[in-house]
């Protein structure tokens, strides 16, 4: 059972984590691997500078974080076309883990927490070459809607291998070219 | 390390996105762009 957030009344906020944070051990989502990630890996990650992780925290209580890496679309090679074929690939911010906590589903968080990744790209790509959000999302429906209602782009794997499907957003803004 | 691999796209994934890029930004992702600006501006950060 989902709980209902009144945002209006409440702090909400974004905050980094930080290698000397604690881990809050109450965080659940629904999928195992997710919570693991913030509870195991985030912190590794983050002092090998693989990735950055951005909780969404409410009233102090974190609801759900988004752990993002550079990343490139890129065209599948073999190592013999490989020198030829890997020009061209497109640099992209790569949305690796995300996950609200699963008492509080259907109350927006998902959006907010990619509107965060979106701004880091859109702020980044001033800086660095950056042309797509993108990610593998898993295997669920549910999920996947969700991405497409958001207003990604479902480019499906032309094997039906749901791991492969891409789902990328443009984010460039100005329809005129250099 | 944990990171979820990105899977490099076939040809046809490739050609999909290829062509995307080069026709540009569509009305649809402009805007989808600006309202997520929009929201994400009114949520304060700490960093």
């Amino acid at each position: 059972m989902s709980e209902k957030i009144n945002f209006e009344n409440s702090e909400v906020e974004f905050v980094k984590l930080q290698m000397l944070d604690g881990i809050d051990k109450t965080f659940e989502t629904e999928v195992d691997e997710y919570t693991d990630y913030y509870k195991v890996q985030s912190q590794y990650d983050m002092d090998q500078g693989l990735s950055r992780t951005y909780l969404l925290k409410v009233d102090g209580r974190i609801l759900g974080y988004v752990s993002i890496a550079m990343a490139h679309l890129r065209k599948e090679t073999t190592s013999k076309t490989f020198a030829k074929e890997s020009e061209g690939n497109i640099p992209a911010l790569l949305i690796s883990h995300i996950a609200t906590h699963k008492e509080f589903q259907r109350n927006g968080i998902g959006t907010k927490l990619v509107d965060e990744a979106l701004r880091i790209a859109v702020e980044s790509s001033e800086n660095i070459g950056c042309r797509y959000l993108m990610l593998n999302p898993r295997d669920d429906d549910g999920v996947r809607k969700f991405y497409i209602k958001y207003g990604f782009t479902y480019i499906p794997n032309i094997e039906d291998d749901k791991e492969r499907d891409a789902f990328i957003l443009d984010i460039k803004q100005e329809k005129e070219t250099w | 390390m944990a990171l979820r691999e990105v899977k490099p796209l076939d040809n046809k994934q490739w050609t999909q996105v290829k062509a995307m890029m080069e026709e540009g930004p569509t009305d649809t992702s402009i805007a989808t762009v600006k309202r997520a600006l929009e929201r994400a501006s009114k949520i304060k950060r700490k960093y």
